[in-house]
């Protein structure tokens, strides 16, 4: 067996099926595919972002209609945080989108990595930017309610707002264990689905500069 | 950046670059598909990322590296799974696979099976640089696709054939 040989198995491997191209329909069937994946992506990034666009009113309404003032500023904060979680996730989406599958193979598996470092950084830190600062605003917005009566505060939404400690205590209880959850789900996608990518493309990186 | 291929006089069409480079790129995704992905699925991801990047083909390497590079790139990515979620379920119809009228024989298939095997057992980096290698394409073009020097290339050969050979001679004896 010669290698000439080895390469005429190979190159007869493509003579088992015809491959019929009709061009005419090609080009349109590709436009199409182009428009459905972008419907997609644009979609997907509208679920992702939709939370923080309500609470921007919500929270800017609470700021306006809360006269406590501790509350009030946790509400001014939680505005400013849900643009940063925006801003980071637009971020993110933005540099997934900068794939370039023209590179050569060593570059294009250097910049995987580096695509999956970011999200990696990005989910495994999610107890600094998208858990912990809504949980403390949260706690310091319900701490912050205070009697209604000394601040004159006759709203409708007074009615469901929790001013007692027992109705303050159980809220906090319950968004801890929401937040709480949320960092528990980030670290389980990092550790079952990044760690495992992230690993496999550090082994080819190292298989392809072994002599 | 080298240019290996034949010179054109006008630039390529869409078109024309699928029609010439079709049958190498069935060949590589063969190799990288993994069930349930057929190789039919592949070579339309492949022809897929072809036409999106078209317009930004510069021409300084040749329009073979280009397509060679993509479709290495997307065969990758497919096996590491990194496209898992992505939305792909628009067929195209355009791209038809019929079975050949004359197709290799049975002895043919089975030789191509065991070329097929021993490629499987090698590890992934090798797997890319022994399928160039197999399309027949000089180290220089094999290192301009990878990213490597030409003396590594040269280098991880040698180690690649021989793990070729001692997989395949008692598989063809």
């Amino acid at each position: 067996m010669t290698e000439q040989e080895l390469k005429e198995i190979w190159m007869s491997s493509s003579q088992a099926e015809r491959i019929q191209v009709d061009l005419s329909k090609l080009v349109m069937e590709l436009k199409n595919k182009l428009n459905h994946i972008e419907k997609v992506i644009r979609n997907r990034d509208i679920r992702e972002i939709i939370a923080a666009f309500i609470t921007i009113p919500m929270f800017a309404y609470f700021a306006y209609d809360i006269p406590f003032p501790i509350t009030r500023v946790a509400s001014i904060l939680t505005i400013v945080w849900s643009v940063y979680v925006i801003y980071r996730f637009r971020k993110l989406q933005l540099s997934k989108k900068n794939e370039d599958l023209t590179l050569p193979f060593k570059a294009q598996l250097e910049h995987q990595k580096s695509n999956m470092m970011a999200q990696h950084r990005f989910l495994d830190t999610v107890l600094y930017w998208y858990a912990g600062p809504p949980f403390l605003l949260n706690v310091a917005f319900i701490l912050g309610l205070g009697n209604p009566d000394i601040f004159g505060y006759s709203s409708g939404l007074k009615e469901h707002l929790p001013f007692d400690s027992g109705s303050k205590i159980t809220l906090i209880v319950l968004l801890a264990a929401f937040y709480a959850f949320v960092v528990w789900l980030n670290k389980r996608a990092v550790k079952k689905t990044l760690n495992p990518l992230i690993a496999d493309i550090q082994r080819i990186q190292d298989q392809l500069e072994e002599e | 950046m080298e240019n290996f291929e034949h010179q054109h006089n006008a630039p390529m069409t869409f078109e024309q670059v699928l029609e010439s480079n079709k049958e190498k790129i069935y060949r590589i995704s063969r190799v990288y598909a993994v069930a349930p992905l057929e190789p039919q699925d592949l070579f339309q991801e492949v022809v897929y990322q072809i036409w999106k990047s078209f317009s930004t083909f510069k021409g300084n390497s040749g329009i073979d590296t280009w397509v060679y590079k993509i479709a290495l790139n997307v065969c990758q990515r497919s096996k590491l799974k990194l496209d898992k979620g992505k939305e792909k379920t628009v067929r195209l119809d355009s791209l038809q696979f019929v079975l050949a009228e004359v197709g290799p024989d049975k002895s043919q298939q089975e030789r191509y099976k065991a070329l097929h095997d021993c490629i499987a057992t090698l590890n992934e980096a090798d797997q890319s640089l022994l399928v160039l290698l197999l399309e027949g394409l000089p180290y220089k073009q094999i290192a301009t696709i990878t990213g490597l020097t030409e003396n590594h290339v040269a280098v991880k050969m040698k180690r690649i054939r021989k793990l070729l050979f001692d997989c395949i001679t008692p598989k063809l004896a």
